[in-house]
């Protein structure tokens, strides 16, 4: 019974893969756009993602049965109690609206349907993430798996976006790779340089020079191919790190080479830093590099995020708008019902559930963290590398729909499990 | 005492403890509401003053109903439910969410419905969720209880 358990948890990394690979399908734009055109479209899109989640929750009971893994007796009551209150909330958002002269507009049942079905997964993958995927952690021989396919995903398409080159309709640098718009590209960057991290940690000897050399590698390429947001996350996680390698401490891993050359990348880094902020013919040149995604991607998202803040009021600030929340502006504004993606994971969580949702949100991050704390913070620079790239992943969480343990996007999907899924196992002894 | 009156006089004790404490996390979840609305609107102004008397209320009843609730063969029945302060606090937040936008409903779309001409939803969403927040502070701590059996 305990071999059977441990082929299974040995299962998760590589199962995890599977899941990633199918988050990532949707997404593939080129070469050729048909496959994308069909996953997208209105009567394909719902069934694929019911796919989806159905075989991961399958195999998430499975895990769950086999390993007769109980969450401690305060954290089921919460989710349980979320549940409950998730189901009370059905019958309280509106699927109905009068806008305009009295016009009406009614949300089509097929949607409500995937909706909730959508809010009650998102509430088991973070219970996944929580408490079973850890139990990969038991039995790590695959837990490189996962790590190995998102890097070698991320270098295949940085090759393909030179190779494809520019898209000449936009003012500034605009790479998209295999994918329909850069933000995709950025996401897939971000995921391969984590990755890159986790596995330069675990290497040993030359191997881990050359995987931090492919980081900083991508680390370039994402400021080469115009993806600011991933460039200043990528480069705000890696001065953490950096930072805790330079500073005095006792894990015998760092090298000396390793400690000066942090010294140099963080300087680096600033310089950049000073140089694009600072008015100049050079700073004009680097903004268009290093700056212009992101200034045009949060200028288009704020006005999203304010449209929607605007539409809500009376009871539905306590308990958010459900699926009209992302149809009621256009509604207000224009008087027709376009579904408009929120574009930000924090609010995107609040219309789900409002303060509750919002709450528990936060009080996940806190769970996580504090188990993360428990097992992994006497490994220092393991440590430093998950906080960094998770915080840093946290500001794609504002910018972007993803949301940490709450989504199975691709990128969320990857940091949760390098966050709570992915063991260090690696002493100074091991290194030896 | 018998034990089964014991029982029941704990029961009544919690049960009056747990409504006063959903009554006090409501009325200070709708207030910070109401004052969003006042601030954008100023047309809440009756609605935000009494809610904020009954929260002041409910905190007085709160503080000494705790300090009973932490003495004798009440205070020591209280420590199953000091151990789950957290899902305790989570919980309180959570039903008074429910309740309150019961009450905003009745107030805002039903009894009183006036037109907010200044939109107010990101004022209002941000002040309730720092209320949120802040209840779920002040219940944990008030879930430890007091005096000696203070966890």
């Amino acid at each position: 019974m305990k071999e059977a358990n441990a082929k299974l948890n040995r299962f998760i990394p590589i199962f995890l893969t599977i899941l990633a690979i199918l988050s990532v399908l949707p997404m593939m734009y080129y070469p050729d756009p048909t496959f994308y055109n069909w996953i997208n479209s209105e009567a394909v899109n719902g069934y694929y993602w019911i796919i989806d989640a159905g075989i991961f929750m399958i195999f998430a009971l499975i895990v769950w049965i086999k390993n007769r893994a109980e969450p401690p007796l305060r954290y089921g009551l919460m989710f349980l109690w979320v549940m409950l209150f998730s189901v009370i909330l059905m019958f309280i958002h509106e699927r109905q609206v009068t806008y305009g002269s009295n016009a009406v507009y009614t949300l089509p049942l097929f949607s409500v349907a995937i909706f909730e079905v959508k809010t009650f997964y998102d509430l088991f993958f973070c219970f996944a993430v929580l408490f079973l995927w850890p139990y990969g952690k038991k039995e790590p021989r695959y837990k490189n798996v996962l790590p190995i396919a998102v890097v070698l995903f991320a270098l295949a398409s940085v090759v393909y976006a030179f190779i494809r080159g520019r898209d000449n309709s936009y003012s500034y640098v605009y790479y998209t790779s295999f994918f329909k718009t850069n933000e995709d590209f950025g996401k897939v960057l971000f995921a391969g340089c984590f990755a890159l991290g986790v596995l330069a940690y675990d290497a040993k000897g030359w191997l881990r020079y050359v995987l931090i050399f492919l980081g900083v590698g991508l680390l370039v390429a994402a400021g080469l191919l115009g993806l600011s947001i991933t460039f200043w996350c990528l480069a705000g996680a890696s001065l953490v790190i950096a930072f805790n390698l330079y500073s005095p401490q006792k894990d015998r891993l760092v090298s000396k080479p390793l400690k000066w050359g942090s010294l140099v990348y963080g300087l680096l880094v600033l310089l950049l830093a000073l140089l694009t902020a600072i008015p100049s013919a050079l700073a004009t040149t680097l903004r268009s590099y290093f700056g212009d995604e992101l200034v045009e991607v949060f200028s288009s998202h704020l006005k999203i995020w304010k449209a929607y803040l605007d539409s809500i009021s009376s009871w539905r600030i306590f308990v958010g708008d459900g699926l009209m929340g992302y149809y009621r502006p256009s509604l207000l504004a224009t008087g027709q019902a376009t579904y408009t993606p929120l574009q930000n994971g924090i609010i995107e969580v609040y219309n789900g559930g409002g303060l509750v949702y919002l709450m528990f949100y936060f009080l996940a991050i806190v769970i996580g963290l504090a188990k993360l704390k428990k097992e992994e913070a006497h490994q220092t620079s393991f440590y430093a590398i998950i906080i960094a790239f998770t915080g840093a992943f946290l500001f794609y969480t504002i910018l972007t729909n993803e949301r940490l343990f709450f989504s199975s996007n691709y990128l969320s999907l990857v940091v949760a499990y390098l966050f709570m899924g992915y063991p260090h196992h690696k002493t100074a002894e091991d290194e030896d | 005492m018998p034990s089964s009156s014991k029982k029941n006089h704990f029961r009544f004790w919690l049960t009056v403890y747990l409504l006063i404490l959903v009554i006090q996390a409501t009325s200070f979840l709708c207030s910070f509401y109401f004052l969003a609305e006042n601030i954008r609107n100023g047309n809440r102004w009756i609605a935000f003053g009494s809610i904020v008397l009954l929260n002041l209320f409910s905190l007085a009843a709160i503080h000494f109903l705790n300090r009973k609730m932490s003495v004798g063969t009440l205070g020591s029945s209280m420590q199953a439910l000091r151990t789950s302060r957290f899902t305790g606090a989570f919980l309180n937040v959570a039903l008074a969410s429910l309740v309150s936008t019961a009450l905003v409903y009745l107030i805002d779309d039903v009894f009183y419905p006036t037109l907010a001409t200044t939109p107010y939803g990101p004022l209002a969403a941000s002040l309730v969720f720092l209320g949120g927040i802040l209840e779920f502070i002040f219940t944990y701590y008030l879930f430890q209880g007091q005096g000696i059996t203070r966890l």
